[in-house]
């Protein structure tokens, strides 16, 4: 004989929804935080154009921060140079990804892209050897 | 024991130096003059992670990085050669490959390869070069 029962979708039960979404919305957020946290702490900084170029976007979204570093301002300040403290730019590349991190749309987007426009992006990468997208994929996965 | 890397890298280095059909390897910290037009490897070793593999007091400690290798070849004779070495390294290193490795004091350590994946293609005057990513892990 078959069975059935009746549940009353109620408000509370709504509300329970709500609040496990924005758990879940939390712990993503709080993740990529560490990502952007460890993506940073990991980069060179001397003018600051390189840490200060990461974006984070949705895939195939375009464009992104790209800040040159052989502008006059920038070559007068640089952290190898004594002129300028590390902890200003990764503060300032920190806030920036922060932002994104906040305007990134969960329900819509199913993966994150870490991406760095700055014209020497890949020399730090390969020819200076910092490899900091290559860390950020092995700790983070894919 | 922190010298657990330098049985890593070891492991990694000799295992590559055992591949056949690969050209001269630079490794980091050792002097090397590329001579323009021939081909070469380099090499960088790349610690990521070191954590507690489980509770407990003394956890054993699993341990993660990269292994890169950036096949550099002549600038201007196309992509081939380039290719050919990461497809070399990449099969050399394939997912799920054990690295074992008996250092000095006769203690044999096993590395596990996670994954060999190549990136695109770059060139870096006069040199065009393939990098391929070697991930590695070890519980020790």
């Amino acid at each position: 004989m078959a069975k059935q029962t009746t549940l009353k979708v109620n408000k509370s039960f709504d509300n329970k929804l709500k609040k496990i979404t924005e758990i879940a919305e939390e712990a993503i957020r709080d993740n990529l935080g560490n990502i952007a946290n460890y993506a940073v702490a990991i980069s060179p900084v001397d003018t600051g154009a390189y840490v200060e170029s990461f974006s984070m976007l949705s895939v195939g979204q375009g464009g992104g921060r790209k800040k040159n570093s052989e502008t006059e301002a920038r070559r007068s300040r640089r952290v190898w140079e004594n002129t300028a403290s590390r902890k200003e730019f990764t503060g300032i590349a920190l806030e920036n990804l922060r932002q994104d991190i906040d305007k990134f749309d969960l329900e819509r987007s199913e993966k994150v892209v870490l991406r760095n426009r700055a014209d020497h992006a890949q020399d730090v990468e390969d020819k200076w050897g910092y490899s900091v997208f290559t860390k950020v994929r092995n700790k983070f996965g894919g | 024991m922190a010298s657990i890397y330098n049985d890593i890298r070891a492991a990694l280095e000799s295992h590559l130096s055992n591949v056949s059909g690969i050209p001269s390897v630079a490794y980091e910290n050792v002097t090397f003059e590329p001579t323009t037009g021939t081909s070469f490897l380099q090499v960088m070793f790349l610690p990521v992670e070191r954590r507690p593999a489980a509770r407990g007091l003394n956890p054993q400690q699993r341990y993660q990085g990269v292994f890169s290798i950036l096949a550099h070849t002549p600038e201007g004779k196309g992509p081939k050669a380039a290719d050919d070495y990461a497809n070399i390294l990449i099969e050399a290193f394939e997912a799920t490959t054990d690295i074992s490795f008996t250092n000095s004091d006769t203690e044999t350590i096993k590395v596990s390869i996670d994954y060999a994946e190549r990136q695109q293609g770059i060139i870096d005057s006069p040199w065009y070069y393939v990098r391929v990513d070697i991930g590695w892990y070890i519980y020790k």
